[in-house]
């Protein structure tokens, strides 16, 4: 028995399912891939929820989210897209922290809305650090779970704080209660109409004027061929000036890549270090949660700003987030139970 | 065109321009701003990454606008110009074994060279090689400067597995696979040192601006070294730039 860690026994993988935290930051240089949560924002909200003072391993789960079993007591809770996650069965709304009893069931059921759901565990998953990050980076095969995606029978642990949970004081939610934290608000379909906001740059001047205002002004469709590593979209064609080609350079979570075929690659969590493509733009860092939840098939369109006014953006971004994120913070001392 | 040149890279990141080429000298110069960041680093600076011809910073707009970023690094590449005269470089040596189970390939890079295996031994390991940057997977390093002589192209068809540590060429490339991966260069060799180490803050055994010198060892040296890792101490050398060996035909 091991009685520091709690274990979590997979019943069923969900679609795909990795742990995932802030990313590898600082190892760029040598040529690590960054990785981390998709959605940043629903993940550190995820974290303040059940009480994490640093960011720790969760659980990133896409379109459908896994079956677990929790061996002992342990705090979770379910941010991001809504995949209806049950315990026990019984419907439990996302943004609420919950304690789960021993033997307990999580589970879940296809996305209604968005693409990805995080679930957080108080104390965090517990499996190797490698350059300051348990994130998941499934084609470089490392961290995580093995360096790959959850798979049913596997069992990870996670760290406990120490804590007597089981005598800890709990709201008890009833069937039908209608409980949800209209302090935090979820994703809706509405936000996936907004435009992506864009800085030009750096190799825009590889691209003519028609190129640029084709990109600025058209619907580009995300394909099926989207994952961790980026985004591909479909519309009309990027036109060049001459080639697609450059000297490789560093490329951010963000960069939009567009190669021979005038089609844009959104770059993302799980993006290599450098690139070879044009890049047209860079979407700005508030609009990636958004974008990284936005539904294969969904068109959406692209606004050119000015970096300034990114910056700007940026700024009351961050304003926001972190009034979220302190909220989040002092309601992760009401855990419900169901 | 007077580098560097800058360009916004979204909201927390600017990418410097030093040239539009592969050469030592731009690279001399992102390296030389590379160090300057390091020993006299910026408060909200999170990451560099430095590459053939630009070096992309990211940083906190909270810290610094735009606009201050240009300053900033700026600033940084007058003085790096200043510095730059004595430059001292670190040669880092890739004990390497040739040919056999460990470089499947080293024959048939002999006969496409019309060269014998010696010969391709010989040339392989006289060169001292740039890292000109890291990238593609973790610990993976960008090498210029081999002798045309050996060029070869990749294999047509790519092998699924190669073991971490082998050596190639692809074209008039060569480098290290610092982990197992598919890939279709052709394997001349195989070095028993780890190159990357997730474990260290420095996880790589070289950086960008290091040069890298294979040396040949056998088998035996090779199982050895494999085998008792961890009393093996990577053997650097400082020497001046003209100590640097290029080969003789580029």
């Amino acid at each position: 028995m091991n009685f520091n860690k709690v274990a979590v026994h997979v019943k069923s993988p969900g679609f795909f399912t990795t742990i995932q935290d802030k990313g590898r930051i600082g190892f760029q240089e040598f040529g690590m891939p960054v990785a981390g949560a998709m959605d940043q924002d629903s993940y550190a909200v995820g974290q303040a929820l059940v009480g994490n003072d640093t960011y720790l391993g969760a659980l990133e789960c896409t379109l459908l989210p896994p079956t677990l079993e929790v061996e002992s007591h342990c705090i979770v809770a379910f941010t991001g897209a809504d995949m209806n996650p049950t315990i026990n069965g019984m419907p439990v709304p996302l943004y609420i922290p919950f304690l789960c009893r021993p033997g307990d069931e999580i589970s879940g059921a296809y996305v209604t809305e968005g693409m990805r759901m995080y679930i957080s565990f108080r104390g965090g998953i517990d499996v190797p650090i490698i350059n300051d990050s348990v994130s998941t980076h499934t084609k470089a095969r490392i961290g995580g779970y093995e360096g790959r995606h959850l798979m049913a029978g596997d069992t990870f642990y996670i760290h406990s704080n120490f804590e007597n949970l089981a005598e800890r004081e709990t709201f008890v939610l009833e069937k039908g209660d209608g409980l949800s934290n209209t302090a935090i608000e979820p994703y809706t379909v509405d936000d996936f109409r907004h435009p992506i906001r864009i800085v030009l740059g750096p190799q825009h001047e590889a691209f003519t004027d028609t190129g640029i205002q084709t990109f600025a002004q058209e619907y580009y469709e995300i394909t099926p061929q989207c994952d961790r590593m980026g985004i591909r979209l479909s519309g009309p064609v990027i036109e060049h000036v001459e080639t697609a080609d450059i000297i490789s350079d560093g490329a951010v979570f963000g960069s939009i890549q567009v190669p021979a075929d005038g089609q844009p690659i959104v770059l993302m969590a799980d993006r290599q270090t450098t690139g070879g493509y044009t890049k047209i733009g860079t979407v700005i860092s508030p609009d990636l949660p958004r974008l990284s939840q936005i539904p294969i098939g969904h068109a959406l369109r692209f606004k050119i700003i000015t970096v300034e006014e990114a910056q700007e953006q940026y700024r009351s971004y961050r304003k926001r987030l972190d009034k979220i994120l302190q909220v989040a913070k002092g309601q992760s001392g009401y855990v419900f139970i169901v | 065109m007077t580098y560097p040149i800058f360009y916004p890279v979204g909201d927390s990141a600017i990418s410097a321009q030093f040239g539009n080429t592969i050469s030592v000298e731009t690279n001399k110069k992102i390296r030389t701003i590379l160090q300057s960041f390091s020993t006299n680093p910026v408060l909200g600076i999170v990451e560099l990454v430095p590459t053939y011809c630009a070096l992309l910073i990211q940083y906190d707009p909270i810290l610094h606008s735009y606009e201050d970023m240009c300053h900033i690094i700026k600033e940084r590449s007058i003085i790096g110009d200043d510095m730059n005269s004595n430059g001292i470089v670190r040669i880092v040596e890739i004990p390497t074994v040739y040919g056999g189970e460990y470089g499947p390939d080293l024959e048939f890079v002999a006969s496409h060279s019309n060269l014998s295996i010696e010969e391709v031994i010989a040339i392989h390991s006289s060169t001292d090689y740039l890292v000109y940057m890291l990238g593609f997977i973790p610990g993976f390093t960008y090498l210029g400067g081999m002798d045309q002589r050996i060029a070869t192209p990749r294999l047509s068809s790519p092998r699924t597995h190669i073991a971490a540590g082998s050596v190639g060429i692809a074209g008039n490339q060569t480098g290290i696979y610092p982990s197992e991966s598919p890939g279709g260069w052709q394997i001349i060799g195989r070095t028993p040192l780890v190159m990357y180490d997730g474990n260290k803050e420095d996880p790589t055994l070289v950086r960008a601006g290091d040069y890298v010198r294979y040396v040949p060892i056998s088998e035996d040296g090779f199982l050895h070294m494999f085998n008792h890792l961890e009393q093996y101490e990577p053997i650097v050398h400082h020497c001046k730039e003209e100590e640097v060996r290029h080969c003789e035909l580029q």
